[in-house]
């Protein structure tokens, strides 16, 4: 009954203060507050797990993590369906431009870690540099991906081990193009002078996720070209 | 002694003076003559624009909330309307009331719906409103990626209502089970609309995860170290990555299975290598979790009920956070129990079987530290703890069944039984709708102001207690009779007709408990009494601001020096003072020990999430038609980024002054 009572006044007060508030002579919190700390000397940017940009990139890590782990288990699952693999009839995939991708995006590692050391220096100039150079490297990765899955040599639908090769491959094909247009965007942002302080953590954090990219590529790239040999 | 350090040994350092403010400074919290003043500059700061546009562009993480909470009890009536069809059908044998292709539609939506634009989507938006707010801060981490959320789920939910209204529902169940879902038995669109829909809410999932793992980690109020974070906060984080490693599993399957039907890939197809069981494997890596998905928020809220209503901290923190946490884990390694009836490894079964019984201890756990609270403290036995009753009961019932069916030789007679849906209904109801209702009477006064009528809520908890034993109950008879399920009808000499009769009308009296709950939230929100800041003196932060909290939640930070915030905070509430007035900032907080680190600003409204998640709706749907949606949509979604992100001008000096070079 007691505890009824109580709600009951503490209705009313309620009430009371959202009357004054519509009068205009409330305040900003309903129960009486004491500052104790102040924070406006703190940082507005920061760099690395300090800023959100960073949990949100490792974030999408992880979900890219797990479609890429649910293609490679598909790909060892059916395997297990075939005596050869590849299926008898189907040639190995071309090795050659794949492994001459493979060494360009490990270089491209180069670039991407320059841009993120300039970023974190607030290095305008060098920033916009290995941006470019970092988005010439994005655009020839994309392209001879490009003639990588046509040296598959086998098609998406000719049977189950084409389905997966090219799943696998596409799957991290849609990695390649993202960073390919986010590194893009960050460097016509910088050179047309738009940042603003934000885009710093931004562009180290992109860097974060172009490492991602290409050390994942490094299994994948074994599995889809070396693992039907052994 | 730091101030942070003071604030964490529980001697708050004396208060600020406030600064001269010299003229370059930009304006801050302190700066304001009085409290009403910096109420309404921080209320025009934090508001969204005007009209029309200001609801397409808006970012605050309660408008979003709200809006998913309002769309998911949508698409909970209309699976309940699809499940009334079936009980009405079901009633008599041979009844013609619904013919057999309608009911495959009907069943399929209605577990599709229950699970993907229900549950899902219900339990993580009570994480997106009270997260931010428990934590004690103005937003969530991500402001537009979390309007994209919402937009994402909303044309996903469409899409599967205006495929069923258009005689394209999903007709394979909602686990949509290869080969009967693939392109050899299932011609037509119905499998492919049901491929798209997943992908749709599996993208507003992950969304929402993102920003609880990241507003949760980086945004808590200072003081608020990982010891001191509210149950119901470590709950939506386990959830959060739950989703984060068991929803891109579905993603993936759903689209090997569009992409089996739409370009002839031969992921499940046995004929050219392919195997049905990978999807099997792939969908239920992720069903499995995703029970616990559902079920471990709604342990969230449980646990802040009990506090509250038994007046007493949480008995046994350290342990339940624990037990969440390993349930989070033990989860994943369950999922062959499902497939019991295929043809799995003896070694495989007995390790899964093992597994199984092995999350009954973090649950056991859970529970008993619940009746603890419940026996240690003084209850009040107001509606959301009787749904919190509801809930134990139910629960065990439904818990109990899966420990039955986690063991293999019952399971594979139990398969494809009636046993299986009574289990699933226990589990689920028991789980997770008593405790969202629970909830929704506990938080409907902090959401708008008003409190819920206290008679009504015990009739709507008497009507649904009831109305769910008697639906559920008969299941588990009918089962051990021999009735299959997903069949449309029966013969009279099976002796079925009966029980079924008895289960619907245990669903009437459920539909009329949930037409009361309508009932109950419309007078409320007209006539209720007003709640007033913290109408149940609950202990967590979003009983410090008001009801319904102002568009920028908290006017100072709050600072928290103990597990259960407001009841350890003394007479005077401590608060961090110095964030802007005039730019959208929050304050990060070091992740262990919520220790103030940076004031970051956020972005305000745009239309950019909205234009994206048109343009990702024509990628996934054109794509139920051609491939080529995967090639033009992806353009429309780069100019909808584009849009989103593409800065406007700015004051070009002054910058960088405030960024921190790190060494």
């Amino acid at each position: 009954m007691s505890a009824d009572r109580d709600r009951a006044a503490a209705n009313r007060a309620a009430a009371r203060r959202d009357a004054a508030r519509a009068a205009g002579q409330g305040s900003a919190y309903p129960i009486p507050t004491r500052p104790a700390l102040d924070v406006h000397d703190l940082p507005t940017v920061t760099f690395g797990h300090r800023d959100v940009m960073w949990w949100g990139t490792n974030g999408f890590v992880i979900v890219e993590t797990m479609t890429l782990a649910a293609t490679v288990a598909s790909y060892f699952y059916l395997r297990r369906n075939f005596d050869a693999w590849p299926p008898t009839g189907t040639p190995y995939p071309s090795v050659g431009i794949p492994t001459l991708n493979l060494v360009l995006l490990l270089l491209s590692i180069v670039p991407y870690y320059l841009l993120e050391k300039a970023a974190k220096k607030l290095d305008r100039d060098n920033l916009v540099k290995w941006l470019w150079v970092s988005v010439a490297f994005a655009l020839a990765t994309n392209v001879l991906r490009g003639f990588e899955i046509a040296g598959l040599n086998t098609r998406w639908n000719s049977n189950a081990y084409g389905s997966v090769v090219w799943a696998v491959v596409i799957v991290h094909t849609t990695l390649l193009i993202t960073d390919l247009f986010e590194t893009l965007v960050l460097a016509t942002i910088f050179a047309r002078k738009r940042e603003q302080e934000k885009h710093y953590p931004d562009a180290s954090d992109n860097s974060l996720y172009s490492y991602f990219m290409i050390l994942v590529w490094v299994p994948l790239y074994v599995i889809v070209y070396w693992v039907p040999r052994w | 002694m730091t101030p942070a350090e003071a604030i964490h040994a529980g001697v708050v350092a004396p208060p600020v003076e406030p600064e001269e403010v010299d003229e370059e400074k930009e304006a801050t919290d302190v700066d304001e003559g009085s409290e009403e003043s910096l109420h309404r500059k921080l209320t025009r700061l934090w508001d969204d624009r005007p009209g029309f546009i200001g609801r397409l562009t808006t970012v605050n993480h309660k408008t979003i909330a709200t809006r998913f909470f309002v769309t998911a009890f949508v698409f909970f009536l209309l699976a309940g309307l699809e499940s009334a069809l079936m009980r009405i059908q079901l009633a008599r044998p041979e009844n013609a009331f619904i013919g057999p292709d309608l009911y495959n539609q009907l069943f399929s939506t209605h577990g599709t719906t229950m699970l993907f634009l229900f549950a899902v989507p219900m339990t993580e938006a009570m994480g997106l409103y009270f997260v931010p707010l428990m934590v004690g801060t103005r937003n969530v981490a991500f402001p537009r990626l979390n309007a994209l959320g919402y937009y994402t789920y909303l044309i996903g939910g469409v899409l599967l209502y205006v495929g069923l209204f258009t005689n394209t529902g999903p007709d394979s169940g909602w686990f949509s089970y290869v080969p009967l879902s693939g392109p050899e038995y299932s011609p037509g669109k119905r499998t492919d609309v049901w491929a798209q829909m997943i992908t749709f809410t599996e993208v507003a999932g992950i969304i929402g995860a993102i920003e609880i793992v990241t507003t949760a980690f980086k945004q808590r109020a200072p003081g608020m170290s990982l010891n001191r974070v509210p149950l119901f906060v470590w709950a939506m984080v386990v959830q959060a990555f739950m989703i984060l490693f068991a929803l891109p599993m579905v993603a993936s399957a759903s689209f090997m299975l569009a992409f089996d039907r739409l370009v002839s890939t031969h992921f499940f197809n046995q004929a050219e290598g392919g195997d049905p069981l990978l999807w099997q494997h792939l969908f239920w890596f992720f069903g499995h979790p995703e029970v616990y998905i559902i079920f471990i928020p709604a342990l969230g809220a449980v646990a802040s009920i009990v506090a509250t209503f038994c007046r007493r901290p949480n008995f046994g923190y350290t342990a339940a956070v624990l037990s969440l946490v390993s349930m989070g884990f033990l989860s994943f390694g369950l999922w062959v129990h499902h497939m019991f009836a295929t043809p799995i490894p003896q070694m495989g079964q007995s390790f899964f079987t093992a597994a199984s019984a092995m999350i009954t201890i973090p649950t056991g756990i859970l529970l008993f530290t619940t009746i603890a609270t419940i026996g240690a403290g003084r209850p009040r036995f107001d509606t959301p703890l009787l749904f919190v009753l509801g809930f134990v009961v139910l629960f065990t019932v439904g818990g109990l069944t899966g420990v039955m069916l986690a063991s293999v030789p019952l399971d594979i007679q139990l398969t494809d039984t009636y046993f299986v849906p009574g289990h699933i209904h226990y589990v689920l109801i028991g789980g997770m709708v008593f405790p969202i209702f629970g909830a929704a009477h506990y938080w409907f006064p902090k959401v708008t102001g008003r409190m819920m009528s206290e008679a009504m809520g015990k009739w709507e908890f008497g009507l649904l207690f009831v109305g769910t034993n008697l639906t559920f109950f008969p299941f588990f008879l009918m089962a051990l009779n021999g009735m299959p399920r997903r069949i449309y009808t029966y013969l009279p000499e099976t002796g079925w007709a009966t029980l079924n009769q008895v289960a619907t009308v245990g669903a009437v009296i459920f539909v009329l408990g949930v037409l009361l709950f309508i009932v109950n939230v419309v007078a409320s929100l007209r006539g209720g009494a007003v709640a007033g800041a913290n109408p149940w003196g609950g202990e967590t932060l979003e009983w410090a601001t008001t009801s319904p909290p102002p568009n920028y939640n908290f006017a100072h930070i709050p600072i928290v020096n103990g597990r259960s915030a407001l009841w350890s905070a003394g007479a005077e509430l401590p608060v961090a003072t110095g964030l802007s007035t005039e730019r959208r900032e929050v304050l990060l907080t070091t992740v262990l020990d919520a220790e103030p680190d940076v004031r970051h600003e956020q972005p305000g409204p745009s239309i950019g999430p909205f234009l994206t998640a048109l343009a990702v709706g024509v990628t996934f749907v054109s794509a139920i038609f051609t491939p080529w949606g995967y090639v033009y949509g992806p353009v429309l979604v780069f100019l909808g980024l584009m849009v989103w992100f593409w800065p406007r001008p700015k004051k070009a000096d002054a910058v960088l002054e405030t960024i921190e070079v790190p060494r």
